[in-house]
């Protein structure tokens, strides 16, 4: 009887599991203290960063859905979101309000790549240097600063006050309040003041889509020019100096230079990265459409498709080679680039544009005419990576410093550069001598048929101070049903998202949406 | 031997129970013949019968007796009460219990014969029997068909489900129930208060039900053969507009959306053609859902062996399950089951079993599976989605997939075809899950024994699914849809479960009248899981599917592993004095891998009273009373199904990038946020219930009131900033929900002449079903139908109140602005103005006027079921229904047409229009019509002829010639008759306000066979 009972003793003590058994780590996700011990984990959670910009709120765009900054020409006179609810188009008709949940999303993708890059910067700068060598520290921190602010340049522009956050957080102390749009301007100032000094003019073949010294450049020369600081050392004027300088140069085809093939050409400065695939969340959808109809969500505006030149440099009021029937005809290339004009060769199938558009014009930039060479269909996600920054850009946003600081020719062969790229006549044999106003209209033109449908309209008006025009542009066109009201500031600045004002109560309304 | 010896006599007599009272309705059979008579009202019966002949007495509720005729003419014959019924026992956790001693709320049905309901998976056998069980399906779809089950009330805001024990095996889920053969279940115990429960502790807060599998019988060498063929059609056919009236009200949406000059979808010169049917290509009358919905086949045979002796016992049976889609398709769901128990007594002191209980579920069909019918992009969604103007084919024998204003400038959209689709590309799904447990009980001494045992649950699924190219034109053969890129997708999953069990039963009576039983236990869980799927495209041709076939694009895989651990200790007091006062305490100490180590283990425990009133001196002379007994009940119970590993903060490795040629790398990040303090849910439950049998146990009653009261459930809706960069508080033990209400359930058995029949009934009626809490800084839930708010039901309907259509101009400007939008117009929908910014009506209607605008969960459920034996005939009924539950409908044809391709059911025929006004439904198109609002919510209360079935025994006398001891044939339905005041669609569906997307419910008329020989 006793040895049963000692026989069931050792049962109970066999399976009388010690600790270890009631443990069951994840299998899948890597633990908190097993990361940032190596030279490696540092350049993961870089990646981390890099992946948050891929976001449908951020540059992965969507088709006919919340999307981010690839739709952002639908704010203003370029385009028209003929799906109002993604945002834009309740933006312009001035009934989009602060629970408007596109703008909270672009809002929460912001700051949680801000509160990613946060980490990255503070553990790089703690993490031991014998895990992670001086220059390899800086290499990653001048990338970390860069996309630091280019997410902070977006807050900037589109929610100007609101939280500037420059180390990790923990719940606790997350509950802050409002910067001012000075206090974040300083910051990306300083931030890229650093990327500029730490990053390389080029990184490895393997690694191209890391951000470069030419990036940090073109970034700054925007926030500047966005900020009208043209001259000094951190003036656009030095800075795209020295961007000229580093052997970027115009792709030779426009309408070619937006298609995957063409997206490491040595005009693009920095880019989002996007590669379709089934086993990884990298693709876009930006550039996906519909067979029947072009891009559906954003259709380019009738007085878009009329700022065109005609290809003698004169605009279709006074070109003779106009013709109102088939407008198409001698226009600058980069109108049928942008644009597809009726009976354009669209799609495989129907093969014509049919001006089934409210608009009666579809986008053609960026966009799918088929599915692709492996048969994924022209609605899926798509490898098109998103130009942030080319150097027709930089060209232009030099010109644009010259002009407004009154060095007219510079100005002027800046803008025949970009304009001879596409057989546009040179500004002297059209326009001819110009003087320092025409000079910043010719230049403020170019800009809109060089870069239309980028999704960087909204803040060329913005600083320009015109974006009251652009509205009334927007309202005139015959596009309907679609009611653009210039409502002032409101139409200049997103609210903050309602639910980060409930949340938060030390987090106040911009007064403009009061 | 004298002539005299052989006479036949008239024998005659009375039949009494133990207190004289004559029994009417008694049957007096002579052994081994067929002659036979029954008692009359007084008990008395007359039989000619040889001297020497045995007479078999019985009664219902009696022993049966067995008198020798002798040279007495009359007899008094005495029946004595079952002690079977009294010593009737019913399974609990970890052992059984006499059901008169039982102190908890517990229920068991028990199959005498083996099962051969046409019931596809036996959840099903659940219905019209339990008290506080509510099940509810959701889909029809052969071999996905499960009813949801809740008892006594939703208690937790995750997973619902009981625990299901099956011969001492838990289950999580309820695959492994669902998929058992009902011919295989001898009892199904639903265990539903805290005393019954506790002993399961964490994962017992849901309800837990406890399966036992048939097993051999001593000495009883039976082979037994059930089988049915039946046929299914949808309970509910949906009734959509015709062509003519599809196309009038699509051109009259487009004029209320945008006015006098609208552009119509369809001309002048179309709306003729579909008039006069002149263009059947372009134009045809379709009614898909009748096109579609089908009748189908299912079948069932059953196959078992069973024999033994005093020492050994074993049982085998094999199934099988073919059943088809009442949607034309190709899918088909097939099912094998086996069943194999040996019991075998080695020595005295040492009994072996082994219980395995294994099936395999195999589908195939379309692409997709089950989700070529179900869902967004499914064949039933596709009734409303698809224009009845397209036909179902071009008379060139393409499918339809156009009409003929595909090109207008208002075009119409183009179909997948839904008979194409239930044929395209090709789905299989293989399952198969093998349970065996191993155990030995070695007895100690007298009083005490050991229990141990070796149980391992496998679980391996495979599936594949291929999607092949495609190219379909319209009628004049412009490529309509193209699709170049064939793929496959595959994936396989592997699960096991190991588990050791340790019982220590010890039972011992002192003084002959303190009763006294006592269980100690000890198990170890570990459960592992594995699994991955790969994808790949572009294979060749469509005719090969499998990966190494060529395919070059896409390679993709994914996967995923977990491990779980348990570690437990439980154990029981019972003690009664008499059997007159019982208690009962049980306690179990759970330790879960889910939580983190400093808090994995928890205590539930529960205690429990009895008094059998019914056992008190002065009650002896009350004896129409046979049990009287009241019972109260207290305990904790658990609920651990909160996820894994959210105590673990992690870095997610999913943050791919793009890099160099079109390298993905990866990348990592904090993605949420770990709760180091995670623990499981705790329900505290109170019940109190009493039992009653009345004269011979004929009339019995049982009534249970109950409180559960559960908090710590977890919820996770705690907005932090959204600056913090991490969208969202990880999940915390916060919110706290109630249960209250009344189980009643009431039984008469009886005779009527030969007759015999039993009638039940059951009803439940809930009292309180309330979301009370959710936790500091917990946020209500709002999703697109529903909200989790403090005082309501958990889910309420939450939507704008409609109260009527507005019928002229000068109704809308005198109401208050409905949402800002100023082209409202006569025939659009009134929303009540209820609230504000400020809580108070504010003359705007808009989101801050969203109310709670129906109750998906049902006040009272109601069962009934009755069954009578005449000669050989049966005849078994069950009806079951719910009542005061809502449902919103918006999923299938209910919106007037919300987009530009949908079609609407056939009650929109009488809209509102300018030209006959309806005070009823709004006009189509127009503004704010297809919100989510009291206008779509119905009642869906109703009562149901669940299972209906007549069967016919052949006499013994016949089949003793052929060696066969049993042969029935029945008739039997299933979901035959709804009583409901819902018209298109089945009134029994998930609370989601899409769920009519999904394969409709089906009724089944069956032709059965069973045979034993």
């Amino acid at each position: 009887m006793k040895k049963i009972i000692l026989a069931i003793c050792i049962v109970l003590t066999v399976t009388n599991c010690n600790d270890d058994f009631l443990v069951t780590p994840s299998l899948t996700e890597i633990a908190e203290g097993n990361f940032w011990q190596t030279e490696k984990d540092a350049f993961l959670a870089l990646n981390g960063v890099y992946s948050a910009l891929q976001s449908r709120s951020m540059y992965g765009g969507n088709l006919n859905g919340w999307q981010g900054f690839p739709g952002f020409d639908n704010l203003g006179d370029n385009a028209f979101n003929q799906y109002k609810w993604e945002g834009p188009g309740l933006f312009m008709e001035g009934s989009l309000d602060p629970s408007n949940g596109p703008i909270e999303a672009i809002w929460l993708d912001l700051y949680r790549g801000i509160a990613r890059v946060n980490s990255v910067i503070k553990n790089v700068e703690i993490i031991s240097e014998e895990l992670v060598p001086l220059e390899t520290k800086k290499a990653l921190l001048g990338q970390a600063y860069f996309l630091r602010a280019l997410m902070y340049f977006n807050i900037s522009v589109y929610f100007e006050d609101a939280p500037l956050i420059t180390a990790p957080q923990t719940l606790e102390n997350a509950y802050v309040p409002k910067n001012t749009y000075a206090e974040i301007t300083a910051q990306i100032v300083e931030d890229l003041k650093l990327a500029v000094s730490s990053l390389p003019d080029s990184h490895p073949n393997d690694l191209y889509g890391y951000a470069t010294k030419g990036a940090a450049l073109g970034l700054f020369a925007r926030v500047q020019l966005y900020n009208k600081q043209y001259d000094g050392e951190f003036g656009v004027l030095n800075l795209t100096q020295q961007a000229l300088g580093l052997g970027y140069s115009l792709h030779p085809n426009y309408s070619e230079l937006f298609t995957p093939e063409n997206e490491q050409s040595s005009e693009i400065v920095f880019s989002i990265r996007f590669l379709r695939g089934d086993d990884t969340s990298n693709g876009e959808i930006f550039s996906g459409t519909f067979a029947g109809s072009p891009k559906v969500d954003q259709r380019p505006m009738p007085n878009l498709a009329k700022d065109y030149y005609c290809i003698d440099g004169l605009p279709i009021t006074s070109s003779p080679l106009y013709n109102a029937a088939t407008e198409r005809q001698n226009r600058d290339p980069r109108a049928t680039a942008t644009i597809y004009f009726t009976g354009d060769q669209y799609f495989v199938n129907p093969d014509r544009f049919l001006s089934n558009s409210p608009t009666k014009y579809g986008m053609r930039k960026y966009i799918r005419n088929s599915a692709d060479a492996e048969g994924n269909r022209e609605f899926g996600e798509g490898s098109q990576d998103f130009y942030i920054i080319r150097y027709a850009d930089i060209l232009l946003m030099r010109a644009e410093a010259m002009a407004e600081t009154g060095d007219v020719s510079g100005a002027s062969s800046l803008i025949n550069q970009v304009r001879d790229r596409v057989g546009m006549p040179s500004v002297q044999s059209v326009e001819g001598a110009v003087n320092q106003q025409q000079m910043i209209d010719i230049v403020r033109h170019e800009r809109r048929v060089e870069l239309a449908l980028e999704g960087l309209r909204f803040m060329d008006l913005k600083r320009w101070g015109t974006m009251e025009d652009a509205f009334n542009r927007a309202s005139s066109d015959p596009v309907g049903p679609y009611n653009p009201q210039y409502l002032g500031r409101k139409s200049e600045v997103f609210p903050i998202p309602q639910s980060e004002i409930d949340v938060n109560k030390n987090l106040l309304q911009n007064p403009v949406w009061q | 031997m004298g002539q005299l010896a052989f006479s036949q006599n008239v024998v005659t007599g009375t039949v009494s129970d133990s207190s004289s009272q004559p029994l009417p309705g008694a049957t007096i059979v002579i052994a081994n013949t067929k002659t036979g008579t029954t008692t009359d009202f007084d008990g008395k019966f007359s039989i000619e019968a040889k001297q020497g002949a045995v007479l078999e007495i019985s009664f219902i509720g009696f022993e049966k007796a067995r008198v020798t005729v002798g040279a007495s003419k009359t007899y008094q014959i005495t029946l004595n009460e079952d002690a079977a019924l009294l010593d009737e026992v019913v399974v609990v956790g970890y052992g059984t219990q006499k059901k008169v001693n039982l102190t908890g709320a517990v229920e068991m049905v028990t199959f005498k014969d083996e099962v051969n309901q046409p019931v596809t998976n036996a959840g099903q056998l659940l219905y019209g029997r339990f008290s506080g069980v509510q099940l509810t399906q959701s889909s029809g779809s052969p071999g996905a068909d499960g009813s949801s089950i809740v008892i006594r009330g939703i208690g937790t805001f995750g997973g619902q489900s009981p625990l299901v024990v099956i011969d001492n095996i838990q289950y999580d889920d309820l695959a492994a129930f669902n998929s058992l053969a009902p011919s295989d279940i001898e009892s199904i115990t639903v265990l539903k208060d805290a005393a019954a429960l506790s002993i399961y502790g964490s994962r017992a807060a849901n309800g837990v039900v406890l399966v036992t599998t048939r097993r051999g019988e001593a000495d009883k060498f039976e082979i037994s053969y059930n089988s049915y063929y039946g046929v299914q059609e949808a309970t509910v056919k949906p009734n959509f507009l015709g062509s003519f009236d599809y196309a009038t009200l699509m051109n009259e949406k487009f004029r209320n959306e945008d006015g006098p000059g609208f552009l119509p979808r369809y001309s002048t010169d179309q709306m003729e053609a579909i008039r006069t049917g002149s263009l059947p290509d372009q134009f045809a009358d379709t009614d898909w859902a009748d096109s579609v919905l089908r009748q189908a086949s299912i079948q069932n045979h059953n196959l078992s062996f069973t024999g033994g002796s005093e020492k050994s016992t074993y049982r085998l049976s094999l199934g099988y399950l073919g059943q088809d889609a009442i949607i034309r398709s190709k899918f088909k769901s097939e099912r094998y089951n086996l069943s194999f128990n040996i019991n075998s007594k080695l020595k005295e002191w040492f009994t072996l079993s082994s219980v395995t209980n294994a099936f395999w579920k195999h589908n195939e069909g379309p692409t997709g599976g089950q989700n070529a019918f179900d869902g967004d992009n499914g064949i039933i969604y596709s009734f409303q989605r698809t224009a009845p103007t397209i036909p179902l084919y071009y008379s060139n024998g393409e499918y339809g997939v156009v009409d003929g204003a595909w090109q207008n400038v208002n075009p119409s959209l183009q179909t997948a075809n839904a008979l194409r689709r239930g044929f395209l590309g090709n789905f299989e799904s293989d399952n198969i899950n093998v349970s065996q447990r191993i155990g030995a009980t070695i007895k100690l001494s007298e009083n005490l024994t050991f229990e141990t045992s070796g149980s391992a649950n496998i679980i391996y699924s495979n599936s594949s699914d291929f999607s092949p190219t495609q190219l379909q034109n319209s009628y004049d053969g412009d490529v309509i849809i193209q699709n170049d890129l064939n793929s496959l997708s595959n994936g396989t999953n592997f699960e096991y479960t190991l588990l050791n069990e340790n019982i220590l039963r010890y039972t011992k009576t002192f003084n002959k009248v303190h009763n006294f039983g006592v269980l100690l236990g000890q198990s170890a869980t570990y459960v592992k899981n594995d699994g991955f799927s790969g994808q790949l495209s572009g294979f060749p041709t469509d005719n090969i599917e499998e990966f190494n076939g060529g395919g070059v694009v896409d390679p993709a895989v994914s996967g995923g592993a977990y491990e779980e651990t348990w570690h437990s200790f439980f154990g029981r007091i019972n003690y009664n004095y008499k059997e007159k006062y019982l208690a009962e305490f049980n306690l179990r100490r759970d330790g879960s891998s889910r939580f983190g180590p400093d808090r994995a283990y928890g205590n539930f425990p529960s205690a429990s009273v009895g008094w059998r009133i019914s056992q008190e001196k002065f009650m002896d002379k009350v004896n129409f009373v046979n049990n009287l007994k009241v019972r109260a009940s207290w305990g904790i119970t658990g609920n651990d199904r909160i996820g894994r590993n959210i105590w673990e903060q992690t870095y997610n490795p999913n943050q791919d990038y793009v890099l160099g040629a079109d390298n993905t790398i990866v990348g990592v990040a904090l993605t949420s946020l770990a709760n180091p303090f995670i623990s499981w849910e705790e329900t505290e439950q109170y019940d109190i219930g009493l039992d009653i049998s009345l004269f011979k146990n004929k009339v019995e009653f049982v009534a249970d009131y109950f409180n559960r009261d559960s908090k710590d459930v977890l919820y996770t809706n705690f907005p932090v900033p959204g600056t913090l960069g991490i969208g969202n508080l990880g999940a915390q033990n916060a919110a706290s929900i109630i249960n209250r209400g009344l189980e009643l359930g009431l039984n008469y058995r009886g005779n009527l002449g030969e007759a015999k029949f039993s009638v039940g009934a059951n009803i439940t009626k809930f009292l309180l079903n309330e979301v009370t809490g959710l936790g500091e800084g917990g946020e209500e839930t709002i999703r697109n139908t529903d909200i989790i708010r403090i005082g309501a039901p958990y889910r309420a309907y939450y939507g704008m109140q409609a109260i009527g259509v507005f019928q002229s101009i000068e109704e809308i400007a005198n109401a208050p602005t409905q949402f800002g939008n100023a082209n409202t117009g006569p025939g659009d929908l009134r929303f009540a103005d209820i609230s504000g910014p400020d809580g108070v009506p504010d003359g705007v209607v808009n989101d801050d006027d969203r109310t709670i605008i129906g109750n998906p969960n049902p006040d009272l459920l109601v069962n009934f079921n009755g069954s009578f034996e005449y000669k050989g005939f049966d005849l078994g009924v069950l009806f079951q229904g719910v009542s005061g539950v809502d449902r919103l409908l918006m999923g299938n044809g209910n919106l007037p047409m919300p987009d530009n391709r949908s079609n609407a059911l056939g009650y929109w025929i009488n809209r509102w229009t300018p030209e006959s006004p309806s005070a009823n439904l709004p006009r189509v198109g127009g503004q704010n019509n297809t919100r989510v609002s009291s206008f779509y919510i119905q009642d869906v209360s109703y009562l149901r002829l669940k299972s209906l079935e007549l069967g016919y025994s052949l006499p013994k006398d016949v089949l003793n010639k052929i060696n066969i001891n049993k042969l029935r044939v029945f008739v039997g339905a299933q979901n035959l008759f709804t009583f409901t005041g819902l018209e298109f669609v089945d009134p029994e569906g998930a609370s989601g306000s899409q769920s009519n997307r999904n394969a409709p419910l089906y009724k089944t008329i069956t032709l059965g066979l069973n045979v034993k020989l």
